[in-house]
């Protein structure tokens, strides 16, 4: 049970997967602002954290599994109507993500530190082993980072904005490497008492938005099922 | 004379090339000249190659000071390139799919299309389009609906241990820090003394002015490297220090010792004369005949004092015999036969050496052969010209001899030294029963230990041992040569599926053979780039309009197949331009490196299974070549021995054969023995050392024999030679290089024990007094 217990001080790399998922539920109580804005207010990691994401960052500590839906929209800039799924998640701080699509197919997607498993309708059909595959690596990296808000982390592939308007507020982010700008241009979180929306823009017109919604408050542990499901 | 003098300062010297890797000594791949010179190109690239790690303990001053790290190499001029940045490489790749998409497919991709499985690739896309599976790819979704671009792609990127891309840079991290990795190539071979020159500075002002950048914080700072240059330049900088240290020690030891006994600086002057000369014939010869004059060469022709300047001792010593009376010309009268005959025993020596096809020992023997018979040809031809030497000579050399001489006189084998000798061989033999043999190439050279942790740590971050096994593919065409490799692939991939082999880079994975080119081509138009195919079908389920799609089928209509020579042209290929060898004796050239081998045999039996595959192994090829020389000189000795004995017998008759043959064999005897008991392994080196106190022995033998008409003389004479020898020699056993202090210790041990056995075997006798030898 090892990193379950939330908030201790270890810095390994699984741990801080963990705090940042936990970061991510907590931009998800909040309330949409305009995506605009927020690039117009440079921060540094410190600034965010005593400012911005004071709050979130509490709550952050003290969650470390998340459980809820989810509502993914992309819009592609020559289609009239985005691609919508819909789906349950599960969010394991520093162990993994379990992302389940259930609409319009049933699609499971598992992103660890060590790679990235598929299963579609229950088969296994694609395995990307991390230490094989340093493109996997980098991407299973960011995302781990991106939806656990570690901040940290974030600024060595990221310059950072933040704004805040009442209980709302917004992080961004611009890749400042030119092999994270190839997976995005830059990205929006949004929240007010906890994480809301996450957007990323892609390097053309398209654009990704993650609506987390309908949380299970019980934050109860990883149950056996979860954690054979994410290869624990 | 004076031409060859002019000849090797005006042109050798000054184009001198000195090679210290002790592996241009030995046959790599023998009969297999194409092979060999393959195995050599890639060892000539991979040697280029140089790793850093810059470390500290924030990833953002890490940034900092690799960042300086890198600009200040590149601005030396010392590298070929410096790279830091490894992020454009994945822009490079995406240009390369553009141009070609119609002939490109990644593995997977290609599997599926065989399978006819083109619902699988179909979910797979929808999957991409609805989750975020889809989120990391390089192209859109419009660009590349299917994700083939993607999946080509991300099988580009070749791993590189446990670095792991962070932004631009590839990065690992340990407890303490974060480190950056940057690759360097040198502009040429790391054994260059110019290469050196530029390299080692540059990266000494890099280093130090990397810990600059950080400021208050360079204590933090890191740097570990990797390559060959830093181990090259050490073992040149040491090898230039012991001659320089040794020499000096030699010279001024010699001079005092000749002055000493002789009493004159004109034996001293021819003697150097002769030295000098002999050196100059055998750096002359080896550097025409092999471009190069290894180390090794240069050390055994130091063995040439041990010869030219026993010559000229034998010639100035021969005085003694009749101070009032002596006059050169009978000098040679006296002492050339003898001359003659130790060098021809010595030189039959060196003949079989030239006939054994190991190139290290063709130097040997070339240097010492011709430095040897210049050298002779100047004492016998030259000193009696040059000789004038009127005044007395001081009485201290004829005074140890006549004492030596007495000793002997005196020396009775009662039954106590006879019991003591029998202990004494006993314990030899005991000795002899315990040797250990080393013949593993890693031990024979060693680096500076800080040099060698820097390795350590450098393959401790990033979790890859040095891997010194790969596969070399050879074929006729390039075509050829690229298929070979994907049948080599398909095999390796199964031994990775059961675990016998962690990785493989190989340069098809970036470009595949024409025939696996036209294959995909076909399996796409066919299936997916068809009127109602895949593409079609998805684009319009997602709602991309008509033009959306004609677009896509334009682009796959306007590629054309990804030929080696465009291949080689893009900037793509970096990642893999060190595997592709090129034309190599008429042959296309290539190789495959692995990573986490298990199973060796496995390996070996795929390159036996496979036309034009081989499993090169360098360090064991190596250590098995040391090997199979070390028991063939072995023998080669023994029958020289014999050969020597004949030689010997035609000019003293066969009763005094084994008398002149034995304190030769037994000092070897001895030597072991006594290697045996104090743990010194015994190599390839050893016997080389042995080799040459075969020819001494035999020139000490000779001379004792020979000069029986003026034993203070002839010991006089034989213990100087000894003496300078031991000198010269006996230092090397101080060197730092393991290969070079074990001739040193042999020669140490075994001339004592050849010039003792000499003296007891040739002046004293074994019954009674007057019983004569």
């Amino acid at each position: 049970m090892r990193g379950l217990g939330g908030g201790s001080a270890d810095r390994r790399p699984q741990t801080y997967f963990l705090r940042a998922f936990a970061l991510l539920l907590t931009f998800l109580f909040a309330s949409a602002t305009s995506a605009a804005s927020v690039f117009d207010h440079p921060a540094t990691a410190q600034q965010l954290l005593e400012g911005v994401l004071k709050r979130p960052a509490h709550e952050l500590a003290t969650e470390p599994v998340l459980r809820g839906r989810f509502t993914h929209r992309r819009y592609i800039a020559e289609l009239t109507a985005p691609l919508v799924s819909t789906g349950e998640f599960v969010i394991a701080r520093g162990q993994g993500i379990y992302w389940h699509t259930l609409e319009p197919f049933d699609s499971e997607f598992i992103l660890t530190q060590r790679g990235i498993v598929q299963h579609d309708e229950g088969v296994q059909t694609l395995k990307l082993n991390a230490e094989e595959q340093p493109v996997v690596r980098l991407v299973a990296r960011i995302f781990l980072a991106l939806l656990s808000m570690d901040v940290q982390s974030l600024t060595s592939s990221f310059q950072l904005y933040g704004a805040q308007n009442g209980a709302a507020w917004q992080v961004g982010l611009r890749p400042s490497a030119a092999g994270v700008a190839a997976v995005f241009r830059e990205a929006v979180v949004s929240g007010s008492s906890q994480v809301d929306q996450v957007t990323l823009f892609d390097a053309n017109q398209d654009r990704t938005e993650i609506a987390f919604h309908d949380f299970d408050a019980s934050h109860a542990p990883l149950t056996a099922a979860e954690k054979h499901k994410l290869g624990l | 004379m004076l031409v060859l003098v002019a000849l090797c300062a005006g042109v050798v010297l000054p184009n001198l090339k000195v090679e210290t890797d002790i592996l241009a000594l030995l046959p790599t791949e023998r009969g297999d000249e194409t092979a060999e010179a393959a195995v050599d190109a890639f060892s000539q690239r991979l040697a280029r190659k140089q790793l850093f790690l810059v470390g500290a303990t924030t990833a953002q001053r890490a940034r900092l000071a690799a960042q300086r790290f890198t600009d200040v190499l590149e601005k030396s001029g010392a590298f070929e390139r410096v790279d830091l940045n490894v992020a454009s490489r994945a822009s490079d790749q995406l240009d390369l799919y553009k141009a070609h998409r119609a002939y490109l497919l990644g593995d997977r991709d290609l599997e599926m299309l065989r399978a006819g499985n083109v619902d699988l690739l179909h979910r797979e896309a929808l999957r991409a389009a609805y989750t975020p599976a889809g989120l990391m790819r390089p192209l859109s979704l419009a660009e590349d609906p299917l994700g083939l671009a993607a999946d080509f792609i991300l099988q580009q990127v070749p791993a590189m241990g446990a670095a792991h891309l962070d932004g631009a840079n590839l990065v690992v991290t340990d407890g303490e820090r974060v480190h950056i990795l940057i690759v360097a190539e040198l502009k040429g071979s790391p054994f260059a003394g110019s290469v050196q020159e530029q390299v080692i500075p540059a990266i000494a002002a890099a280093t130090a002015q990397a810990r600059d950048a950080l400021g208050t914080a360079s204590a933090d700072f890191k740097l570990v490297s990797s390559g060959v240059v830093q181990h090259a330049d050490a073992a040149a900088r040491r090898a230039n220090a012991e001659i320089q240290t040794f020499g000096t020690l030699e010279t001024i030891t010699v001079l005092v010792l000749l002055i000493v006994v002789f009493g004159a600086l004109r034996p001293l002057l021819l003697g150097t004369l002769a030295f000098t000369l002999a050196t100059a014939a055998g750096i002359t010869l080896t550097q025409f005949m092999f471009g190069r004059v290894h180390i090794l060469a240069l050390v055994f022709g130091s063995s040439l004092i041990g010869g030219v300047i026993d010559y000229s001792i034998h010639f100035f010593a021969d005085r003694f015999r009749d101070p009032d009376h002596w006059t050169p010309a009978s000098a040679v009268e006296h002492v050339g036969s003898a001359i003659l005959l130790g060098l021809t025993t010595t030189l039959l020596g060196y003949a079989v050496l030239v006939i054994v096809p190991f190139p290290g020992l063709r130097q040997i023997a070339v240097f010492c052969i011709s430095g040897l018979v210049v050298g002779c040809g100047t004492v016998l031809c030259m000193y009696p010209l040059l000789t004038r030497w009127r005044r007395k000579p001081p009485p201290f050399g004829p005074y140890v001899g006549r004492k030596l001489d007495e000793l002997m006189q005196r020396w009775r084998w009662t039954r106590p030294t006879i019991a003591v000798c029998l202990a004494l061989t006993v314990l030899i033999v005991i000795g002899l029963t315990r040797v250990q043999i080393q013949d593993d190439v890693r031990a024979l050279q060693s680096s500076p230990p800080e040099l060698l942790a820097n390795e350590r740590a450098m393959a401790a971050l990033l979790k890859t041992g040095v891997e010194s096994r790969f596969f070399l593919v050879r074929a006729a065409s390039a075509e050829e040569l690229l298929q070979r490799e994907e049948a080599l692939s398909d095999k390796l991939d199964t031994l990775r599926a059961a675990g016998k082999l962690a990785v493989y880079t190989a340069v098809t994975r970036n470009l595949p053979s024409l025939a696996t080119q036209h294959e995909a081509h076909d399996l796409l138009s066919k299936r997916v780039y068809v009127e109602g195919g895949l593409l079609q079908r998805f684009m319009h389920e997602l709602g991309f309009t008509d033009d959306a799609i004609r677009q896509r089928l334009a682009e796959f209509a306007r590629s054309e197949p990804l030929t080696p020579d465009a291949w080689l042209a893009s900037p793509a290929a970096e990642s893999y331009r060190s595997l592709w060898l090129g034309v190599v004796d008429a042959q296309y050239a290539s190789v495959v490196t692995l990573g986490g081998v298990k199973d060796v045999s496995a390996l070996q039996d795929v390159a036996h299974a496979m036309p034009g595959v081989r499993l090169i192994d360098r360090v064991n090829g190596v250590t098995e070549v040391l090997r199979s020389y070390r028991r063939a000189m072995s023998w080669l000795l023994a029958i020289i021995y014999c050969v020597a004995g004949c030689v010997l017998a035609t000019r003293f008759g066969w009763r005094d054969v084994p008398l002149l043959l034995l304190p030769s064999v037994l000092a070897t005897g001895f030597t072991l023995g006594v290697f045996g008991w104090f743990a010194v392994p015994v190599n390839l080196f050893t016997l080389l050392a042995l080799w040459l106190v075969l020819g001494l022995g035999i020139d000490y033998g000779i001379f004792l024999r020979h000069g029986h008409t003026a034993r203070t003389t002839a010991i006089l004479s034989v213990t100087l030679s000894a003496v300078t020898t031991l000198i010269a020699f006996g230092l090397l056993a101080f060197s730092a290089t393991p290969f070079i202090r074990s001739i040193g210790l042999t020669l140490l041990l075994s001339i004592t024990f050849s010039w003792a056995f000499v003296m007891l075997s040739c002046l004293t006798h074994l019954r009674s007094e007057g019983s004569g030898l």
